[in-house]
């Protein structure tokens, strides 16, 4: 991906408690920022999306005290945004290396649409960790994930380079 | 059993059934903190469209902000529960958006292509 030269950059970190009733909040902090500094509604609501799916799998796979998210808005010189949106949290072997093979199936998917429909229909069986949050991301936001491990952290990213007119 | 007025967390629904068949009405926030409890209502409901033989549900999305992937998988359960019946037994969804929410329309797409014909979508 080119991203170019990276001129006003806007970034947010926060590392706080793990529980599920903070995810909301944070979601609607930043959704307004987003919409702030995006000055797009669709986009700012796919984001806001992503958020609150990633911090909901870093909170409720979490395993220590703390959960971070880690927001940059990289403007482009020219136009355009690269948008990074960080989660880490300390989690379970096993779960680290479900994360990492279900973030490898949906980074590789060739049709990100149709693994998402599988997923679901496969999810309608499972009572928890459908790891739908992940796929949706993909289908509907067209974001890339990657993960990475260090010890039992782990780290997960979406990113993408939004150009205007992407959203429309 | 129903009308349902029912607040969990976030989440507030209410529903009832009347000569269309089962209206639910979903505002605030479902996420993890909801996921439970809206299954249960869900199963809850789809017993109640099947012992009065509603012919439709209507689930009004309009004041929902947010609904995460786990929820989502909720709906998508009972969408199969309906799609399993004999063919008379089963029962239409029309889901209502809200266009200025707009991961309602994107996320209902997934849910019409997997529903088919039991499925709709509409906006207010």
């Amino acid at each position: 991906m080119e991203v170019g030269v990276v001129t006003s950059p806007t970034s947010f970190d926060i590392l706080f408690e793990p529980r599920l009733q903070v995810i909301s909040t944070m979601r609607r902090f930043v959704l307004a920022l987003y919409e702030r500094v995006l000055r797009d509604e669709i986009v700012s609501s796919q984001m806001a999306l992503v958020t609150h799916e990633l911090l909901e799998n870093a909170v409720k796979y979490n395993t220590a005290d703390g959960t971070s998210l880690r927001i940059c808005l990289l403007k482009r010189a020219g136009s355009g945004y690269l948008i990074e949106i960080r989660t880490r949290n300390h989690a379970a072997p096993e779960h680290i290396r479900i994360a990492e093979r279900l973030i490898a199936r949906v980074r590789d998917a060739e049709d990100p649409d149709q693994l998402y429909l599988e997923m679901i229909r496969g999810s309608a069986e499972q009572t928890e960790g459908s790891g739908l949050g992940i796929a949706r991301i993909r289908a509907e936001t067209a974001m890339t994930i990657d993960v990475y491990t260090v010890g039992d952290e782990i780290e997960v990213v979406a990113h993408a380079l939004l150009l205007p007119g992407d959203s429309q | 059993m129903i009308p349902i007025d029912l607040t969990f967390s976030e989440l507030h629904a209410t529903a009832r059934l009347d000569d269309d068949g089962l209206y639910l009405a979903l505002a605030g926030t479902a996420d993890a903190t909801t996921e439970s409890a809206l299954n249960a209502l869900l199963t809850r409901l789809h017993g109640e469209c099947r012992q009065s033989s509603a012919c439709a549900a209507r689930i009004d999305l309009r004041a929902l902000e947010f609904m995460n992937s786990s929820c989502f998988k909720a709906f998508i359960a009972w969408i199969v529960a309906v799609d399993r019946l004999p063919a008379a037994e089963r029962y239409h969804f029309r889901f209502i958006y809200n266009p200025a929410y707009h991961w309602q329309k994107r996320s209902l797409r997934a849910m019409v292509h997997f529903g088919g014909a039991i499925v709709s979508v509409e906006s207010e």
